[in-house]
């Protein structure tokens, strides 16, 4: 988010500012979400009634932490919720007492606000470097594999893989001096 | 304490559980902040020994350190980061100056038709109980231990995991219709142990891998999303792309699975299994690569199939023909013409046990997957004789330990899960009796 943003618009109901915490917070919301259910439509759904109820109460947060932590957890509710009712429809893995559930819902929250980070860090890459990094690490190709897809030589994936991982540092580092992190 | 109008009334939390909810939620916005520095190398000591007390508090937080430092584990959950949806803004609009309006009376309208699935199965469960216990409870009681004694060992049958592209694992019965939507807009149906792909015209991003997995005693089929069909022995596991956008359909494979490959000759299918690629146009035939098997083999029933090893350096291959089976060994590809043999090799996935001339060890082994049992050998047995034999694969295991029993060569003791192969001492194996050890 950039630094025109200003929380008391947001307070006073300016919708482009209400937007702006939409447009920051919704993918990691939805990965969040995406933890406990597996369907993706429902998952967006509890973001976007999370966002509903933020809209609802703007008036009672004083600042961002406060807005994001009330929306993870009515998601983590509405999940929870809605678990109930399709526990026979979905086996989860793991069976969900109320202790370990706190315990895994913060586990939840700290892997997608990381993600969110590095993902906003590996955009600045260049296209190339993408490309390279994506085959290679999502996609688990050899590096001869990823060299035939892109139709590079072995040698210049080693080299943007080194790259990518090298910028991934330097473009974090920019990252965490901007004011709002 | 910041105030807060507790907007929770739907859920059971109390106000304060809520608060400090928050409150725990903030501190690990403050860990998110240090896991990155970390990354970026620039973590101070101080900070440092902050991020170590939180790793150190018990194994769960070492093992997510472990994954968020993991460069792979990061790169293959940012798929969801890649997911475009620019319509969300206006859909959340829309709900807001609706809910302006009008309270909304569900939270989730897509969780009511599992709840009256739920209702239904708990009725069915209750109606069943009542009519058995009703109506005649000593009977069906004393039918259930009659029917524990001579069941036997049965197989699970249609049961099998499925991992999406972001590790989520669903669990998947046969019996079971249900939907799932992957990340990229793929919809992917189970129902009566098949898990079918569907490719959906506004599909978000690249595809991601999925990986359909099959514990010991089941099978299951896939259909893949050019319309390829795998069918999964029991003990494998298959890897593959919701769809298939590059000039190569690859998928990737562990354990035994025979394949309907949809012709696309444009995009040459490759089944990886260990080092070894098979290439094929369009075809039908079957692979087994087992791990704790010391060879995998390619049997085919259709079409052309290229075999040839996946090690840089020097690319040996073989090219077969209907009926004939590549044996791929540690140091050379071997070709057998054995038309009925290749036959025998699929019938497991028409509900058949048939084994042609085969070694105990290999019959055994094949058996300790389908019904899930271990297997000992008493020492005085010969592991490698072989056997002809043929049965439907959804008896209990006793009918197909029976079969070999009938050849006086060896017995069973089953205890528990466990199977023992022993002697047949009332006509000894002559070569064991002149050897002395009988016992």
């Amino acid at each position: 988010m950039n630094q025109n943003f200003c929380f008391e618009d947001f307070r006073s109901g300016n919708e482009d500012a209400f937007r702006m915490i939409y447009e920051e917070y919704r993918t990691r919301l939805f990965y969040f979400a995406s933890k406990y259910i597996p369907e993706l439509e429902v998952a967006e759904d509890t973001v976007q009634e999370a966002f509903v109820k933020v809209w609802q109460k703007r008036c009672n947060f004083n600042d961002l932490d406060a807005v994001k932590a009330f929306l993870y957890i009515s998601i983590k509710n509405q999940c929870f919720n809605f678990r109930k009712h399709s526990k026979v429809v979905h086996l989860y893995s793991n069976s969900h007492k109320e202790e370990i559930a706190e315990e895994e819902i913060m586990n939840h929250i700290l892997e997608s606000e990381v993600l969110d980070r590095v993902f906003k860090a590996l955009e600045k890459l260049p296209r190339g470097c993408r490309d390279v990094m994506h085959l290679s690490y999502f996609e688990e190709l050899k590096n001869k594999e990823v060299a035939d897809i892109l139709k590079i030589s072995v040698n210049t994936v080693k080299t943007q893989k080194r790259r990518g991982l090298s910028l991934l540092k330097v473009v974090l580092k920019s990252f965490s001096f901007l004011g709002l992190f | 304490m910041k105030k807060f109008l507790i907007p929770f009334t739907r859920f059971p939390f109390s106000v304060v559980s809520i608060i400090k909810l928050m409150e725990r939620a903030k501190l690990h916005f403050d860990l998110a902040r240090l896991v990155a520095r970390f990354l970026n190398g620039e973590l101070t000591h101080e900070e440092y020994d902050k991020l170590k007390a939180w790793i150190e508090v018990n194994d769960k937080h070492r093992e997510l350190w472990n994954r968020l430092t993991n460069q792979e584990y990061l790169e293959s959950n940012l798929e969801f980061w890649r997911r475009r949806d620019d319509n969300q803004w206006q859909n959340l609009l829309k709900r807001i100056r609706k809910g302006e309006r009008e309270k909304r009376r569900f939270v989730l309208r897509n969780a009511w038709p599992y709840a009256a699935i739920l209702t239904a199965l708990l009725l069915i469960g209750v109606v069943t109980k009542y009519f058995i216990n009703g109506n005649n409870s000593n009977k069906a009681n004393t039918l259930a231990l009659a029917a524990k004694k001579n069941a036997g060992i049965l197989p699970e049958g249609g049961v099998a995991q499925l991992i999406l592209g972001d590790g989520r694992v669903v669990n998947l019965k046969g019996s079971h219709g249900q939907t799932i939507i992957e990340k990229d807009g793929t919809k992917v149906q189970n129902e009566k142990s098949v898990l079918k792909y569907f490719v959906v015209p506004d599909k978000q991003g690249s595809a991601v891998f999925n990986t359909l997995k099959v514990p010991r005693g089941g099978e299951y089929k896939v259909t893949l999303a050019d319309g390829t069909n795998v069918w999964l022995n029991a003990a494998t596991s298959l890897k593959y792309p919701t769809r298939f956008d590059g000039k190569e359909r690859i998928v990737f494979l562990s354990g035994e699975a025979y394949f309907e490959v949809k012709h696309d000759a444009a995009h040459p299918f490759k089944v990886m299994i260990g080092n070894t690629v098979v290439r094929v146009l369009g075809t039908k035939f079957n692979v087994s690569a087992y791990k704790d098997d010391t060879k995998e083999m390619v049997s085919l029933i259709e079409g052309s199939v290229e075999v040839s090893r996946r090690k840089e350096g020097h690319k040996e291959g073989v090219v077969l023909k209907p009926g004939y089976s590549a044996i791929i060994g540690e140091n050379e590809i071997a070709v057998n013409n054995d038309n009925e043999n290749v036959k025998t090799t699929v019938a497991w996935k028409d509900s058949m046990f048939v084994f042609k001339n085969e070694t105990l060890e290999s019959i055994m082994k094949r058996l300790s997957r389908w019904y899930d049992v271990g297997i000992v050998y008493d020492d005085n047995v010969d592991k490698y004789i072989h056997f002809t034999g043929k049965v439907q694969k959804y008896e209990s295991i006793d009918d197909v330990l029976h079969l070999i029993e009938m050849t006086n060569k060896v017995t069973f003791d089953i205890t528990g899960r466990e199977i023992r192969v022993k002697l047949n001492k009332t006509v000894p194996n002559e070569k064991w009796v002149t050897n002395g050890e009988e016992e």
